[in-house]
């Protein structure tokens, strides 16, 4: 193809136009507030509420219930039957969402705009007045514990255990899986779902809007939600970090696997550290796009995985730096090595000026494109209540990312990671693995059979 | 010489198109690349989508997977792009969303850029349409990590090769449907280097792909940067036809069953696939809906029986689903685990008699069951739009499989004519045990899977051998 004329400068584009954030608007009503976020000419919206009820909350032995309960808000109220119920939702073209982290439980629906305030109606009926009913809670006690036992078959679910077990001591609940285990949620019963509802579901919270609000009587939708006061929560247990001294190398056996899951792990901040958006832009050089270290030299130079990546997850109370790959048995050691080098590399060497300037104008360029749809600013709307942001935060962060600084993403470098006192996991076939790990020596092997699902 | 059909945006039109109520501008250029461009200047971004009228369907035996590697050479580099440059100009340019898919019928390439680096995007594609950099290390490589993207999706997984199973006893062999997008590990190992130059050369030219814009730009201005950027790439000539994927019928003519004990499996699971009407078939968005009908969500027909009433098969969001293949025919997909302590062979017998039920007229479709699954899949719809690169990727779409992006303003009035007489139509034709495979995982070897009898059991071992 000789014959092609091709442009051969690269175009150098111009400026973009700086990014703002929807307008927010707040409403405070006795069970809490309603944040808005008013999107002209969407046709679809999303209404959410957030609740103080994230797994930290769930009681020792509970580990779980959070999720049972919201998907038994699915299976009828008061007044319909779960079958009338999900008839009544899907009819308006909504669909149904749910989710549990650490520190709130939140569920919502999407339907189109003029719909909204009915689909509304019919979520605060199933979360202020579910049915649950004993035959709902066998059956999707059953499914859930179905659920689990596949993940558990799953590759990567084990490895994500023993990493939890390798950074939190065993009472935390942050050892734990996050929708708890076969053995907790077979043991829950209707009665711990009744409590756990009572205590953070039946009243308060913080109703999330994101639409074409023109048209909508916004207060009224929160009335219907938030018209009765809140319970006070108590404070949860504290999150209970095991103190890591030596890198620990932690073999999960997996027989017959032919990819092995590798994770490095270790504890980091919590959300509100001031060096966050250091942080964030660190992560990202490192493991967040495909063009990462860890991408670039595990899959594009050695041809190991399929993909690499690395990342912070920050919590109200707690934060866990993680890099993670599948990677072919026979190189599975060879990896390993690859992935602390890097990490350890970008800890004493710190990012290039490129890296920088590139990351920046990638965080700044891809809010916008992460944040075109009603869905995804609910979302954005959850994360500035979960973590008492400003109402203008990303258009903040957008003009924190301009202005950030080679000296403190390198500060937050060599601040926040630390691989040689990471836990290592590594999933896959132990006796295939277990002579090429030793022989790295990248720290004291050890076969981990704890686990269980 | 750039030949321009426009059509003219007045707010009148707009609003009569509740699919797709922004413009849409189309333009083909001397050399064979279509330009389709929609215009919305409300989010300073534009999302570029380029589709490739290539897929797993043109390979022939012994080169499977091949169309899908080749999607992973066009991100190693150019005349003027290094290796990794591709990724790494769009992200310092503000770009993402950036990647690509092959299915069977087509390949697409993506990313979405501040509108101000629209350029970049189109640089970029252009430079690797006309200079792809094909070399025997980047092949090793890339063959490498399709390799482990096999084992992580496929090989590793409980289940992961069903669907390589189902796809040899729903289509013969031989045809272009019968094998997935990824390929075997022997032919990949096979791959040499010509192969994948034979490739470019056929079918990455300019008059087999559509170039779509969607977003903060100017129509005219677009079309003017695409002759800029892809004008000077030379067509390489007529496209040669694919292999036919023709049916002498639509059903299967048949049950074919594989049982596939496997102690790796934590749960029995059944995977069904039915041969559905094609993607372009007027009936399509009549199966679409029958989908969402029968087994879709909580309030589905399928759910409400197994789960609630019955007490039998494990939840799921969807039970049945749609596959839009475009050639020959498409695919109506089923599943469902049983419930612990319940046999496979009984949530079997009362899925199929749901299926049954509409198929023989017993158990017609109500208008509030038709109702709910258009409202469904019309949310579905305003959703995918919501997203300029969901709008680019439907324009690329239309523009390719049915040869007119302007067909995308049809689909909310299609959906809304579907009646129940279509739905019954449609499940008389696809849904009867004589159009159906199964692919039955048990958790170990019960004396069912050693003494089954089945013809399909045996063209399935055949077909894996």
């Amino acid at each position: 193809m000789s014959t092609n004329t091709l442009v051969t400068e690269r175009p150098a584009g111009g400026p973009p136009r700086p990014y703002e954030f929807p307008a927010v608007t707040r409403t405070t009503l006795p069970g809490g507030q309603i944040v808005a976020a008013h999107l002209p000419g969407q046709r679809m919206a999303y209404a959410g509420v957030l609740l103080e009820a994230g797994f930290v909350r769930e009681p020792a032995g509970k580990e779980g219930v959070g999720k049972i309960t919201a998907d038994l808000l699915r299976e009828g109220t008061e007044l319909k039957s779960g079958d009338d119920f999900a008839l009544a939702l899907e009819s308006l073209g909504a669909s149904w969402s749910g989710s549990v982290d650490a520190d709130v439980l939140r569920v919502g629906v999407q339907a189109p705009v003029d719909r909204l305030g009915a689909a509304l109606a019919l979520l605060a009926e199933a979360l202020r007045r579910p049915r649950l009913a004993e035959n709902d809670f066998d059956r999707v006690r059953g499914d859930r514990v179905a659920k689990l036992t596949t993940a558990w078959a799953m590759p990567g679910t084990r490895a994500n255990e023993a990493l939890n077990r390798g950074l939190y001591l065993p009472e935390s609940r942050y050892s734990k899986q996050d929708t708890g285990t076969v053995a907790s949620v077979s043991a829950l019963t209707l009665d711990d779902v009744r409590a756990f509802h009572g205590a953070h579901l039946a009243l308060g919270g913080t109703l999330l809007l994101a639409g074409d609000l023109s048209g909508v009587d916004v207060a009224a939708l929160g009335e219907v939600l938030l018209g009765q006061a809140a319970p006070e929560v108590a404070p949860p247990a504290p999150t209970g970090a095991r103190d890591l001294v030596d890198r620990e190398i932690l073999v999960v056996d997996r027989p017959g696997a032919v990819q092995s899951v590798l994770a490095i792990a270790h504890h980091a901040p919590r959300r509100d550290t001031p060096d966050y958006t250091a942080i964030e832009a660190m992560a990202t050089i490192l493991g967040g796009t495909f063009n990462s270290r860890l991408n670039h030299q595990l899959r594009e130079v050695k041809g190991y995985t399929y993909g690499a990546r690395g990342g912070f997850d920050l919590s109200r109370d707690s934060g866990v730096f993680s890099a993670t790959a599948s990677v072919h048995t026979e190189v599975t050691a060879d990896a390993a090595v690859d992935a602390l080098a890097e990490i350890e590399r970008i800890k004493t060497g710190g990012v290039t000026d490129d890296e920088l300037a590139s990351t920046k104008a990638y965080r700044t360029g891809s809010l916008p494109i992460a944040l075109q749809t009603p869905g995804s600013v609910g979302g954005a709307l959850a994360q500035i209540v979960e973590f008492g942001l400003p109402d203008d935060y990303y258009t903040r962060k957008y003009t924190e990312y301009t202005q950030l600084s080679k000296d403190e993403v390198d500060a937050a470098a060599a601040k926040r990671l630390f691989p040689e006192h990471a836990v290592v996991v590594i999933e896959g076939d132990a006796e295939k693995i277990l002579p090429g790990l030793t022989e790295a020596g990248i720290g004291t092997v050890r076969v981990d059979d704890e686990g269980q699902a | 010489m750039t030949e321009v059909k426009s059509e003219p945006g007045t707010p009148e039109a707009e609003k009569a198109a509740a699919s797709f109520p922004w413009p849409i501008h189309e333009a083909v250029l001397d050399n064979g690349l279509r330009v389709v461009v929609s215009a919305d200047p409300t989010t300073p971004i534009a999302a570029v989508n380029l589709w490739y009228d290539v897929g797993s369907r043109h390979e022939r035996a012994g080169k499977h997977g091949f169309a899908h590697l080749f999607e992973h050479l066009m991100f190693e580099g150019s005349s003027h792009v290094a290796k990794g440059e591709h990724f790494e100009w769009v992200t310092a340019a503000g770009g993402a969303a950036i990647n690509a898919t092959t299915s069977p019928d087509r390949t697409n390439y993506f990313q979405v850029m501040p509108s101000s680096q629209l350029e970049l995007a189109l640089w970029l594609e252009a430079d690797r349409m006309g200079s792809l950099a094909l070399t025997q290390d980047t092949l090793d490589n890339q063959r490498e990590v399709v390799k482990n993207e096999r084992r992580q999706r496929y090989d590793n997984p409980p289940y992961g090769r069903w669907v390589e199973y189902a796809l040899q006893l729903t289509f013969p062999e031989g045809h272009p449907y019968h094998h997935t997008t990824i390929g075997s590990m022997d032919e990949l190992q096979e791959a040499a280097l010509e192969d994948f130059q034979d490739f470019n050369a056929v079918y990455y030219s300019p008059n087999n792909a559509v170039l779509t814009v969607a977003g903060d730009v100017d129509a005219e201005e677009v079309v003017r940067l695409a002759e800029k950027y892809f004008g000077g790439i030379q067509r390489h000539g007529d496209i040669p036809a694919a292999p036919d994927g023709t049916l002498p019928q639509i059903k299967i003519g048949e049950t074919r069953r594989r049982v596939e004990p496997d102690d790796s499996v934590p749960r029995p699971m059944t995977f069904m696939m039915f041969r559905a009407p094609d993607a372009r078939h007027p009936d399509f968005t009549a199966v679409e809906v029958l989908a969402t009908v029968l087994g879709r969500g909580r309030g589905s027909r399928l759910y409400r029986k197994l789960v609630t009433e019955k007490n039998l098969a494990q939840r799921e969001e969807s039970y049945t689903s749609v596959w839009n293949l475009a050639y020959g025919a498409s695919v109506f997909f089923a599943l469902f685990s049983p419930r612990d302590g319940v046999e496979a062979p009984e949530v079997e017998r009362e899925f199929t008699a749901v299926l049954d039920g509409l198929a023989d007229g017993t158990e017609p479709v109500s208008e509030a069951e038709l109702g709910r699954a258009k409202a469904l899949l019309t949310s579905d719809w305003l959703r995918a739009v919501s997203e300029l690169g969901g709008r680019a990727d439907l324009l690329g779409q239309y523009a390719t499989l049915e040869r007119d992006p302007k067909i995308v303003r049809e689909y909310l009035a299609r959906l809304e004519a579907v009646t129940a007489e279509d739905m019954q139509r449609t499940a008389a034709l696809i849904l009867p045990d004589d159009n159906r495979v199964v692919i039955e995982y048990v958790t170990n070897a019960t004396p069912e899977a050693e003494t089954d009898g089945d013809a399909g059991a045996d063209d399935a071992q055949e077909a894996d051998a």
